[in-house]
């Protein structure tokens, strides 16, 4: 009997839970007093990056979806509206990844920052021109924050999907499966 | 060599897939997914506030009985103020009444209060927005205003089984119809970015050429109560500075918001009585 393959639930719940860390990390960074003001990261990027680069295109496919789904959950806009951006990411990505070495650190990084860098530009082109105007110092210093975050937790991030999906019987580092 | 051109374009043709498809879904089904994720997540949420609640409690636990005696001490005088308040309200609120039966008047509507403790606030450039913990079950509606002590906190956007979602008044999709304190012409006031390093802010627009204000006296604005979802006279914010609109007509001028609500952590949400 064939085994299901639910990687991509186990890839899921990581996200799920990374993204619940994230949202309290806000909540705390709300009321900052010391440094005067609120940031806000968004690390979306982070799983669809992940999904990308280690998980088959549809396993793949299928955690990025869900993991969207999830994100776009408590937003004001409509939905698909972080869903669709992720997708073109991952399969974008899922097609370039031929032409490096996708298990290298700086690929995952580069990968990472830039998915997280559109899904960023794709919220702030549907949120119009409410955010536009004298916003953008806000915008570009949440970005900047955004993006080190990115960068410094992505092996963290990496490592612990990797690590969770083991303890479920999924060796990503020994199996081969789909080329490349 | 065509299977490895079919590899290189399979995943444009599943990108292909997903979106035709998600055109093709029903609206029905694309918000039956995003309220299922949603309640999904939300045990997790409420389970997040619950932890800290029970933080602040064991931290309050270790503070020594003179720092609670002087804390319930200043809570007393506090609740003494607001008692005489409260009197004077309902002797208030007795004498509309009596003058709306004495002229034909319509009755106002009346609201109670449903007070939420927030789960998780959210702030980024997109949105400002608070998760509450309650929601339909608890007779929350949507669109259902909600204050604090120091005013206008913001509507009630969504509302789900035990949670509700409010857009905070500094939300860049907020307006509401709004007046200046000892006025009663209606100006528009609108949530927007709001920069870093500073008070949550808002703009006021279409305001009458004799109203000034400055840092010395700034203006006051308050709810007016039209379109009847905020009831009048709730604080919004306040005013330093008018300028000349693009229409050379109206005034328009930047609203400093309470910091205050960067950190609430407990609102109340006006429920209609008509609703119940």
């Amino acid at each position: 009997m064939r085994r299901v393959d639910y990687r991509w639930l186990v890839a899921f719940g990581g996200s799920f839970v990374f993204l619940l860390l994230v949202g309290q990390a806000n909540h705390y960074l709300t009321d900052t007093p010391l440094i005067g003001g609120t940031f806000h990261f968004f690390l979306t990027g982070l799983p669809v990056a992940f999904a990308a680069l280690r998980l088959s295109l549809g396993q793949g496919l299928a955690a990025t979806l869900a993991t969207a789904m999830l994100a776009e959950a408590g937003m004001p806009f409509a939905p698909g509206t972080l869903l669709l951006p992720a997708t073109a990411c991952l399969c974008l990505t899922h097609a370039m990844r031929v032409n490096f070495n996708r298990l290298n650190p700086s690929s995952a990084i580069t990968a990472a920052l830039a998915i997280n860098a559109v899904l960023m530009i794709a919220l702030t082109a549907v949120s119009g021109p409410f955010a536009w105007g004298g916003a953008w110092p806000r915008m570009l210093v949440d970005f900047l924050i955004s993006e080190a975050a990115v960068a410094a937790l992505t092996g963290w991030f990496f490592s612990a999907q990797i690590a969770l999906l083991g303890m479920f019987g999924f060796n990503l580092e020994t199996e081969l499966r789909e080329s490349p | 060599m065509p299977r490895q051109r079919f590899l290189q374009a399979r995943p444009f043709l599943a990108l292909g897939l997903v979106v035709v498809a998600w055109l093709i879904v029903p609206l029905v089904v694309k918000s039956l997914a995003r309220v299922s994720f949603y309640e999904f997540q939300a045990p997790a949420l409420l389970s997040a506030s619950y932890l800290r609640d029970l933080q602040e409690y064991w931290a309050l636990r270790v503070q020594s009985k003179d720092e609670l005696i002087a804390a319930g001490r200043d809570i007393a005088h506090t609740n003494a103020r607001y008692e005489l308040g409260i009197r004077e309200n309902e002797s208030l609120r007795a004498e509309v009444e009596r003058l709306e039966r004495l002229l034909t008047l319509p009755v106002r509507a009346g609201h109670r209060y449903e007070i939420a403790r927030v789960a998780r606030r959210d702030f980024s450039i997109w949105w400002q927005q608070l998760w509450i913990r309650k929601g339909t079950n608890h007779g929350i509606p949507v669109g259902a205003p909600v204050v604090y002590t120091g005013g206008v906190v913001g509507r009630v956007r969504e509302v789900h089984a035990t949670t509700a979602v409010v857009d905070l008044i500094s939300s860049p999709n907020i307006r509401l119809a709004a007046t200046f304190a000892g006025d009663n012409r209606p100006v528009a006031y609108l949530g927007v970015a709001n920069p870093r390093f500073a008070n949550p802010r808002g703009r006021v627009e279409f305001v009458p050429g004799d109203i000034t204000a400055d840092a010395r006296e700034p203006a006051q604005l308050v709810t007016s109560g039209l379109g009847g979802v905020f009831p009048p006279g709730l604080f919004i914010g306040r005013i330093q500075k008018l300028t000349i609109g693009p229409d050379g007509q109206f005034k328009e001028g930047e609203v400093i918001l309470d910091d205050r609500l960067s950190s609430l952590s407990e609102v109340a949400v006006l429920v209609p009585i008509d609703d119940l």
